[in-house]
């Protein structure tokens, strides 16, 4: 009764599952990952903010009337 | 460091929404969406209204900023309280912790649906490189980058609405608190501009009249 065809055809089907298994549990951690990174929200590095320049200044100026 | 604040200053405000418009104008804000806005008490009660331009107040502890489930605020450097529109997910939290209720959400979806939420960014962008057209599309322009202060204090006609540095702001408001001597026109620059009757009448009654012999 043991047909040796029968069992390849078994394995073929575990290995078929593990490996499917294997990559949802990989796609998945990757996904996590990449929402952790990028859970913070961080300023911009090349940001270039308030520096007193002629034109704040002459605001601060016509404020002052 | 510098920490940006706004003022407004009451006595001063007409609440000709000037403010209000340049903001708009400035950073193209969709239709039902409003940064600023200006709030009038006793309104309709003569002599008791006061007018006030509000906005994001840029909270040094910021209640919106407690509440955000997906923690898409930050704090720049300067005390500006901004915030990522690609990690909104448009709760509404934020705007039901804000007392100054500054965040907005876009109307124009389908059943009521809430966008991203936009808000005052003190004219200073968002996390995108400044003033590229990506900032300019979520956040609107950034010009503090550009080494100016926001559209609507520096549009304000009787600078009522101060914003920039908190202590230059507290010192222009205590020069006006301490030399203030009266209220309404007088206190926004009338005297400044016009000179103050008081002094202007001996100098009227001395002119000569049109046709009098000298």
């Amino acid at each position: 009764m043991n047909d040796p065809k029968r069992i390849s055809r078994r394995r073929l089907l575990f290995a078929a599952g593990a490996g499917s298994a294997a990559v949802t549990v990989l796609a998945t951690a990757h996904k996590q990952d990449a929402g952790q990174s990028s859970a913070k929200a961080t300023p911009a590095a090349d940001g270039a903010g308030y520096r007193l320049t002629e034109h704040i200044s002459n605001y601060y100026r016509t404020a002052k009337v | 460091m510098a920490r940006m604040k706004f003022l407004c200053d009451a006595e001063r405000c007409i609440e000709c929404n000037g403010c209000v418009t340049a903001c708009k104008q400035e950073h193209e804000v969709p239709w039902g969406v409003n940064r600023r806005r200006v709030v009038t008490l006793n309104d309709g009660v003569a002599g008791a209204e006061k007018s006030l331009s509000v906005a994001c107040m840029h909270c040094s502890d910021a209640p919106c900023m407690s509440v955000c489930p997906v923690d898409c605020f930050y704090t720049t450097t300067e005390g500006v309280v901004l915030h990522d529109k690609d990690q909104c997910i448009g709760c509404g939290y934020c705007f039901y912790a804000c007392p100054f209720g500054a965040p907005q959400f876009p109307q124009d979806g389908a059943f009521g649906m809430r966008g991203k939420m936009d808000k005052c960014t003190f004219c200073a962008g968002g996390p995108e490189a400044d003033n590229s057209p990506e900032e300019f599309r979520k956040y609107g322009r950034n010009r503090l980058a550009e080494g100016k202060l926001p559209a609507c204090a520096e549009m304000c006609a009787t600078k009522a609405l101060l914003g920039g540095d908190a202590d230059e702001v507290a010192n222009i408001f205590r020069d006006r608190v301490m030399n203030r001597d009266g209220k309404g026109a007088s206190v926004f620059g009338w005297a400044t501009a016009y000179g103050k009757q008081d002094k202007a009448a001996p100098a009227a009654q001395s002119a000569p009249k049109p046709g009098a012999k000298p």
